[in-house]
């Protein structure tokens, strides 16, 4: 059953990462707007950009593998600030699961980016 | 800091193709390079320097734009694109009129859908130029947390230039 988001809550968005290459994190820590662009698949946009409710989730599960992705964590308060929502989206293997939802265009992802922050994990 | 030549410089020299900071080097003076093969792993060439020489930061770049020609498709293990060939070249060359013209780069990454995004940095002052598998382009520019325009580069590039370098 979704469960109502807390201006409060932390969202989780897992970003690529590569040790030899960060990727998406620029050299002064912060992420790059790329990590918060809608994907197609089969030409169609995703319903919205995926992310995990912190409360109902830990970083350990929510990194997936240390290997390949880093955490960034963004207020649910900001999000709605900026004229986007977010809602509740459980998976059958992710309770956690959430969406960023409204017109994500390349303004808004910058402004996600913007309000980004790194979680320290692993380091 | 990009520094002009003040007067057409020639530099002749030799290398080996198995050297690959020269390959390099060679890469992005090509458009201005007279280049002779003398064997198949011996070049000789002429450069005339009379093109703006290219900022550390810009070289940086684009040797990052290039890597991401071995990028697979699934690169980021959620299905994403792997930038063309084409958008990648018409990345390069973007960049080197940024450098041309003295704009802060900052930074490059490729995009779920085969984009590609080049950053700028002065200060509170950011700006991203996102060049689009189609070959559209989108700019985007802030202060902080005050958006200043989101628009095409073709169309804002004086405002990017007066904008991000002032």
């Amino acid at each position: 059953m979704p469960e109502p988001i807390l201006d409060s809550d932390d969202l989780l968005r897992r970003v690529p990462f590569d040790i030899i290459d960060p990727v998406y994190i620029r050299p002064d820590q912060t992420v790059t707007s790329m990590a918060f662009v809608l994907r197609k698949i089969d030409g169609i946009l995703e319903d919205g950009l995926s992310v995990e409710v912190a409360r109902l989730t830990t970083p350990q599960a929510s990194i997936n593998d240390i290997k390949k992705f880093r955490l960034y964590a963004i207020k649910a308060s900001y999000v709605r600030q900026i004229n986007l929502d977010c809602v509740h989206n459980p998976l059958s293997n992710n309770y956690a699961h959430a969406l960023i939802v409204g017109e994500i265009k390349k303004s808004k992802s910058k402004q996600l980016s913007l309000g980004a922050t790194r979680v320290r994990f692993p380091d | 800091m990009t520094a002009l030549a003040e007067s057409p410089t020639v530099i002749e020299a030799s290398y080996n193709k198995s050297n690959s900071a020269s390959q390099e080097w060679l890469n992005n003076y090509s458009g201005c390079a007279n280049i002779s093969l003398a064997n198949d792993n011996l070049i000789f060439y002429k450069v005339f320097v009379t093109a703006p020489i290219m900022s550390e930061k810009a070289i940086q770049i684009i040797s990052k734009l290039n890597s991401f020609k071995a990028l697979q498709p699934n690169w980021d293990s959620y299905g994403a694109i792997p930038p063309r060939k084409s958008t990648i070249d018409k990345a390069i060359s973007t960049v080197k009129k940024f450098d041309e013209n003295q704009l802060p780069l900052y930074f490059t990454a490729p995009g779920p859908n085969g984009e590609l995004v080049i950053e700028f940095k002065n200060g509170e002052k950011e700006a991203a130029a996102y060049i689009n598998p189609d070959g559209s382009t989108e700019l985007v520019m802030n202060e902080g947390d005050n958006f200043v325009l989101e628009g095409t580069l073709e169309d804002n590039y004086k405002d990017l230039l007066k904008f991000i370098n002032f």
